[in-house]
């Protein structure tokens, strides 16, 4: 646990939302207060004159290197000062080893690297310091990117949906692939970060972020995937592996409307997984099938699902699920554009008429919905 | 007189979420010019009027106080009598009766944010005093913007010196590249280069960049387009689709756009786009509804919104931002927050679907996020106020189409008649 020890979900930035309101001090109180932290102030201005002066003149030492690190321990919000430790870096600390050698750079920047990690634990979701940290690996030929995949995973065991750490993700993979002594093929890494998104989704159905970059990944696999050179002992995985290198959409939908099935009847609630869903019904998957009895026996189902799911609830809950109605207007639209049947359109309608009962905030795009669209 | 100044540029653009418990700062940590024992005085002397609700400047003559008490008093006269109306009208008419009551409703927040307003000019620029005040200079451009944003949109645009404030942005110079720093001797970053060109196009001061400032601010904002299109924030390598936003909207103010600029961004930002229909920070990043706003803004200077594929499903996924509180969150499955009552709202208006939300419901929830104590906005309810959330919510309230409020420009988020004399891209020659 020592990762989560020092951890924290606050920033700077995100400081400013959420927190508990003030109370208000006596003049007593603040006078005291500002007594207290008269030093303080007066030590933290001194600083970030010295530092602010030392970047304007451009000098580069350790004197001034040590002086970065302190204000940055201070506030590590002030970019200007990474600007300056970047300068540092490259105009002194790289000058004080021979050019061209690769190992001493790296030990450098592991160092540095250390250094960002802590700030980090500190404020996970701040910009800057995650700009540090791409700005270091960058530069080191020698990156560690397994290491750095690992610890993305620490940080998304503390929270699951951090912005920056899944952007963070996607630019290491990116890294790995222009990497060209990582032998890993694209496609590899693609499917890898694929059965990535599984996992975090068997852990919690309600990750949208995770949704989000399998939609991503699925398109590239469609597009190029590991040969068969690849083999994966558990059998999901390896039936995955199957329809995106035959590029079978329809066995594709299959598979996957068996996953969402499962996450929408674990949380109906949850909209990550219906958003998701909506995608699988769009013109992606279905436009390019040409097998038009396929694609019906598919849409007809996931709406008998849909269906049943809705009378669970209405049974349960005694009210209608708002995702299963506006999930079957989707699928009255795609069915409507597959057959062009009325009964489709009359559906259609009737449950518009309930959803605008149902969900009156959004009452008029569904006044706006066009079936034929 | 020169307090003011000091305020802003020794002292730190306060209230960016900092705990506003004190008044007697003045004379601890101001630049040394104030009487701590008089403004006590000054305070003691006109803080009973409206309850305790409206505060004091310390740094403003007590001349000016009073008027600016007289100003005020006399609008609340004039609400009075309103909110007297409405009620002989509600006596009248029952079937009006609901639509007065909101309208009272209306103008009772109304004065409850004259009263923030009034508060929050006190606190905005005043002089620091704990080590956290010390610590927000890296977000002081954009503080400034946030708060002159508000006192424009609540028709308050005299409450500082114009010459000072625009003196204070151009001391925030970057001389090595011509873009806007954060504050003095901070590096120039795109965040800070638009919030600084929003401040003076507010205060109608473009034109006093000399040829060569303005030279250097249109070299800064295109040196940063890389070949894909996209921008970087300054020379360091992030990039985000804010500084697109930032970028495009830059050069529409100096009115410096170009087709071989304009083209490649939105190609560019065009890629941003996710299978739910909304945007990420780059390429293949999530979808937010702050990228959201950035990416359709970008698209709506460039004259290039008819370019987006398939706009219902960015309208729908829009629009399921609004949860059972009537607030909006960023994200699928987030809590909702004030913030987005901007980001959200704006990108709905600039797809022409306002309505696809309920704008009562957001309408309550914004104003059940005041403090009416001290005044201001916070995230959510009960927690503490801050500059951000009090722009973003009262720019919100403005999309509503809230009474008595300037109306937001949801492309620029600046006020209409501002933005109404900036010229339209594509340029005709």
């Amino acid at each position: 646990m020592s990762f989560v020890k020092g951890y924290s979900q606050n920033s700077s930035f995100e400081s400013m939302h959420g927190r508990d309101k003030s109370f208000k001090l006596t003049k007593e109180e603040a006078l005291k207060r500002m007594r207290l932290e008269k030093p303080r102030v007066d030590n933290y201005k001194s600083l970030c004159e010295r530092v602010l002066l030392g970047r304007k003149q451009r000098i580069y030492n350790q004197e001034y290197y040590d002086l970065v690190t302190d204000l940055l321990e201070w506030n590590q919000e002030l970019y200007t000062v990474w600007n300056y430790r970047k300068e540092l870096i490259t105009n002194f600390l790289f000058k004080s080893i021979k050019e061209a050698c690769v190992q001493a750079r790296h030990d450098i920047l592991v160092k540095e690297l250390d250094f960002v990690l802590k700030k980090l634990k500190q404020s996970p979701k701040s910009y800057w310091i995650w700009n540090h940290r791409i700005w270091c690996l960058k530069l080191d030929k020698l990156s560690n990117w397994p290491m750095e995949l690992q610890l993305i995973e620490t940080f998304l065991k503390v929270d699951s949906r951090n912005y920056h750490v899944w952007s963070y993700r996607r630019l290491i993979v990116g890294f790995m692939k222009s990497d060209q002594e990582f032998t890993k093929s694209d496609e590899l890494i693609d499917f890898e970060e694929f059965k990535f998104t599984t996992k975090m989704i068997n852990r919690d159905i309600s990750n949208y972020s995770a949704w989000h970059n399998r939609s991503q990944l699925i398109v590239k696999l469609f597009l190029k995937s590991p040969g068969i050179e690849l083999q994966d002992d558990d059998k999901s995985i390896s039936e995955y592996l199957g329809v995106f290198r035959k590029k079978d959409k329809i066995g594709f939908l299959r598979k996957e409307l068996n996953l969402v099935k499962t996450a929408i009847y674990t949380d109906p609630e949850d909209s990550s997984v219906w958003f998701y869903l909506k995608w699988l019904i769009s013109d992606y998957f279905i436009k390019e099938l040409t097998n038009t009895e396929e694609v019906l026996k598919l849409v007809e189902k996931l709406n008998v699902d849909v269906e049943e799911l809705n009378e669970v609830e209405l049974d349960d809950n005694g009210i209608e699920n708002n995702w299963c109605l506006i999930t079957e207007v989707y699928l009255m639209k795609r069915l409507f554009k597959l057959q062009k049947n009325p009964q489709d359109l009359e559906k259609f309608h009737e449950i518009l008429n309930k959803l605008m009962v149902l969900d009156p905030m959004r009452i008029e795009r569904y006044k706006e919905i066009k079936l034929n669209e | 007189m020169s307090s003011i100044l000091n305020s802003i540029v020794n002292g730190k653009v306060h209230n960016l979420g900092y705990p506003l418990e004190i008044e007697e700062v003045g004379g601890i940590h101001g630049s040394g010019n104030s009487n701590l024992r008089q403004e006590i005085n000054i305070n003691d002397g006109t803080l009973q009027d409206m309850g305790g609700h409206i505060g004091v400047d310390f740094s403003v003559p007590v001349e000016t106080q009073r008027m600016s008490m007289t100003k005020v008093r006399t609008l609340i006269g004039e609400l009075e009598i309103n909110k007297n109306v409405t009620k002989a009208l509600v006596d009248e008419n029952v079937n009006l009766r609901e639509q007065m009551n909101s309208q009272r409703a209306m103008l009772l927040s109304l004065q409850q944010q004259m009263q923030f307003m009034m508060i929050e000019r006190r606190h905005l620029f005043r002089h620091p005093a704990y080590l956290v005040h010390f610590m927000a200079d890296h977000l002081k451009m954009n503080a400034l913007y946030w708060g002159l944003g508000t006192l424009f949109l609540v028709n308050h645009t005299d409450e500082f010196s114009r010459d000072e404030v625009v003196r204070f942005v151009f001391s925030c110079i970057d001389e090595s590249n011509g873009g806007f720093g954060a504050a003095p001797n901070h590096d120039a970053h795109m965040l800070s280069t638009l919030s600084a060109l929003q401040v003076l196009k507010m205060y109608d001061a473009v034109g006093e960049l000399s040829l060569e400032q303005r030279k250097g601010v249109v070299q800064f904002v295109k040196s940063m387009q890389l070949p894909d299109g996209s921008f970087q924030g300054d020379q360091f390598g992030e990039v985000d689709t804010r500084f697109v936003y930032n970028a495009l909207q830059c050069l529409s103010i100096l009115e410096e756009l170009t087709p071989s600029i304009v083209d490649a961004a939105v190609d560019w930002i065009l890629q941003c786009q996710n299978f739910d229909g909304c945007f990420g920070m780059v390429p293949g990043s999530e979808s937010h509804a702050a990228q959201g706003f950035t990416c359709l803004g970008a698209l709506s200077i460039a004259n290039a919104l008819d370019k987006l594929p398939n706009k219902e499903i960015l309208e729908w996924w829009l629009s399921d931002r609004q949860v059972d509180s009537g607030g909006l969150n960023g994200r699928p499955e987030k809590l909702p927050d004030v913030c987005y009552s901007w980001w959200v709202l704006s990108s709905l208006a600039m797809l022409g679907k306002l309505h696809y939300i309920d704008g009562k419901k957001l309408q309550k929830f914004i104003l059940s996020c005041q403090d009416t104590d001290k005044g201001g906005i916070s995230d959510r309810k009960d927690k503490e106020v801050d500059v951000y959330h009090t722009f973003f919510g009262i720019a919100g309230l403005s999309l509503l189409g809230y009474d008595d409020l300037r109306k937001v420009d949801p492309i620029y988020c600046l006020p209409v008649d501002v933005t109404s004399t900036i010229k339209k891209y594509p340029y005709s020659h």
